[in-house]
């Protein structure tokens, strides 16, 4: 196929040259067939390094080349666009002034090497385990740089009509498609699927899209992951896109093949692979569509995580406070794949010290949690941090446990369930309709050794009466109508204890709760 | 130094006990049938993640055969109290289609049975670890027979 796309081309270029005395340089293309790899958990192996055909000094040598053997190869003085760094950064503080830079993408591993595991995470191996990895980034020229340590690998050329003022007309692109072409080719990164769908002789633009579901365990369907930030890169060339509603993202457009990857991250959280690890999902380098379905392993988790947590950072949190931290810096939301629950650590992190909140996937048998679970458990951590960024650290740390825990319970349980009932709707599943997060105690309470997981906040929302349903031992919750919202807003902040939740229910009482029906609900809590 | 250090690791013990961590108990329940019938069970107002909230269930155990599932209880050193969930209402068991017994649920109803598959006093079990605890039902000829003969 090669051999046959090479005699086209040649011919062509014969073609042309009877008339133009111009020719397209088809040598040096790359034989070797590309094995496609899947992605798997685990570390990102890198093979050899290669050479950047977005780099400055090829670009250039590409440039002369072209000047050499192309008659009317026009007068361009060719000047970085881009500068390709890497970060070094000391600590949790300076890597969170990086991540803070919305205007920037950091990638943890080097851009101009072969990829050979797609794994999820990446650390430098030259770097001891304890020390943040190198954070790698392409930034525009004119660029302020952060004051953390850092080097220019080198110099890029990204080229663009913008960029190149002195020409004119339809030979912009002609010029521009060609110099990249013979960058391409001069830096042996010219392919066989380069040229898929070509029509002429250089190979065709295209643009990178496709569509990203993830499987979800209650609903047995995949569903769209929604609002993921996809990234379509070659060597220094990058391009990213948020998936919409249906899972679809489309990014501006390539010439050459892409690695396609989902970066766990948003604006205002970050999802990490154990404690300190950016989590990724490597996808194929191709020229094409990227459709995936993500069902297993960690992947799984750290999409659901990120449905959690982009319903409470940016999606419908039924109106509560947003768990977005006050210092500006993202939060840091890590996936532990062992046994375990899941841990708040509060505005300690903030200085920098550890994780914000911890989130493990496996349960005490050793299997992955469903991820209604998962869901749960990261809207119940979230819900941690949305009180305290609203109360302040100081109070929030004064309030008792079971407040806390109570409010953070009634939360997952709430966010939970408007996930599910929405989806339910949508895909018309019954089981997802009438969803009642089932990971609570609300059935349980009191008949539980520790009580500071309760209903309270849940009864004043749901119409169920557990005396009604499970006898005279259970709470009498006559109590029904109170939002997420208005709790959030009226009573959360001056409730320290149950004393003081009373008296907060009691004076934000609404309509057809009276003091009675108040003093019922707590009978059982004293 | 050596003071910064102590410093350091004070502040990093006391971050250390600020954090929330979740707490809670898995409760493993084990169901076998070591008689020598094939029976049936229906189980009225289920509340277990693997059966589902508010359902009625009908467990076939053959033989020899078991069916195990597992709680969560939310909190530490919590295990579950109610087998099949704590709204789970009666429980039919049936051999050869011809129901011998129901049990309820002993809070509410007050149903004392010894072998009540619904009260985990009828449980053989223990704390495995913190925050696991495991407990066995086993379907005997002696349970089954006394019951027969009332039938």
């Amino acid at each position: 196929m090669i051999k046959k796309r090479i005699l086209i081309a040649a011919i062509f270029a014969l073609f042309f040259a009877s008339c133009q005395k111009e020719t397209l340089n088809v040598s040096n293309i790359n034989n070797q067939e590309k094995i496609p790899i899947e992605q798997s958990d685990g570390l990102i192996a890198l093979g050899k390094q290669l050479e950047d055909p977005y780099a400055l000094k090829n670009m250039k040598k590409a440039y002369s080349n072209l000047k050499s053997t192309k008659s009317g190869t026009p007068d361009v003085d060719i000047q970085p666009t881009h500068l390709y760094l890497r970060f070094l950064p000391k600590n949790e503080q300076e890597w969170s002034i990086l991540k803070s830079d919305t205007s920037i993408v950091l990638y943890d591993f080097p851009l101009d090497y072969e990829i050979i595991n797609l794994g999820t995470y990446y650390h430098d191996p030259s770097l001891p385990d304890t020390v943040i990895t190198y954070q790698y980034c392409v930034v525009p020229i004119g660029y302020e740089i952060p004051n953390v340590q850092n080097e220019l690998l080198y110099e890029v050329y990204i080229p663009s009509i913008e960029d190149t003022t002195t020409l004119k007309g339809s030979s912009i692109n002609q010029f521009l498609a060609e110099l990249e072409y013979e960058s391409v080719r001069m830096t042996g990164n010219l392919t066989e699927s380069n040229f898929k769908n070509t029509k002429g002789l250089l190979p065709s633009k295209w643009t990178p899209k496709g569509i990203i579901t993830v499987w979800d365990d209650l609903i047995g369907i995949y569903i769209p992951l929604v609002q993921a930030s996809v990234h379509a890169r070659w060597f220094t060339h990058i391009e990213t896109d948020l998936t919409d509603g249906r899972g679809y993202f489309q990014t501006s457009q390539f010439r050459y093949e892409v690695n396609y990857a989902i970066k766990w991250e948003r604006a205002d959280y970050d999802i990490r692979s154990g404690n300190f690890l950016q989590a990724w999902y490597n996808g194929p380098e191709q020229k094409g569509d990227w459709n995936l379905n993500i069902r297993n392993g960690e992947s799984v988790m750290y999409a659901t995580m990120h449905r959690a947590a982009y319903k409470h950072f940016y999606g419908d949190n039924l109106g509560i406070k947003r768990p977005i931290l006050i210092d500006g810096s993202k939060t840091k939301i890590c996936y532990i794949d062992k046994e375990g629950t899941g841990v708040f650590w509060g505005d300690w992190s903030a200085g920098g010290i550890l994780p914000d909140i911890k989130i493990w996937g496996k349960n005490s048998s050793g299997n992955y949690k469903p991820t209604n679970q998962i869901f749960g458990t990261t809207a119940h951590e979230l819900g941690h941090q949305s009180h305290s960024q609203y109360t302040g650290n100081n109070q929030f740390w004064q309030t008792s446990k079971i407040i806390y825990e109570s409010w953070a319970d009634a939360v997952e349980w709430a966010l939970t369930n408007d996930e599910y009932h929405k989806l339910g709707n949508k895909y018309s599943v019954a089981t997802a309709i009438n969803y009642n997060h089932i990971y609570n105690n609300h059935n349980s309470w009191p008949f539980v050794n520790d009580k500071a997981y309760s209903p309270i906040f849940i009864d004043l929302i749901d119409n169920r009466n557990q005396r009604v349903l499970f006898g005279s031992d259970y709470p009498n919750d006559l109590i029904t109508g109170y939002t997420l919202s208005y709790i959030n807003s009226n009573i959360l902040r001056n409730s320290y204890g149950l004393s003081s939740l009373l008296d907060a229910i009691k004076n934000n009482k609404i309509t057809s709760v009276t003091d009675s029906d108040i003093d019922e609900l707590f009978a059982l809590y004293w | 130094m050596k003071t910064i250090i102590n410093i350091l690791a004070i502040l990093i013990l006391i971050s250390l006990n600020s954090c929330i961590k979740e707490y809670e108990t898995t409760t493993y329940f084990y169901i076998n049938n070591n008689s020598s019938y094939d029976i049936k069970m229906v189980v009225y107002n289920t509340d277990i993640a693997l059966l589902g909230y508010n359902n009625d269930t009908t467990i076939n155990l053959q033989v020899g055969e078991n069916f195990n599932y597992f709680e969560i209880i939310k909190g530490e050193n919590s295990p579950a109290s109610f087998p099949f969930g704590a709204s789970s209402d009666s429980v039919e068991i049936y051999i050869n289609d011809s129901i011998i017994i129901t049990y309820k649920q002993k809070l509410r109803y007050l149903d004392n049975n010894k072998n009540n598959i619904l009260s985990i006093d009828s449980y053989n079990g223990k704390k495995e670890k913190e925050d696991l605890y495991k407990y066995y039902y086993s379907f005997s000829n002696e349970h089954l027979d006394s019951l027969l003969d009332k039938y």
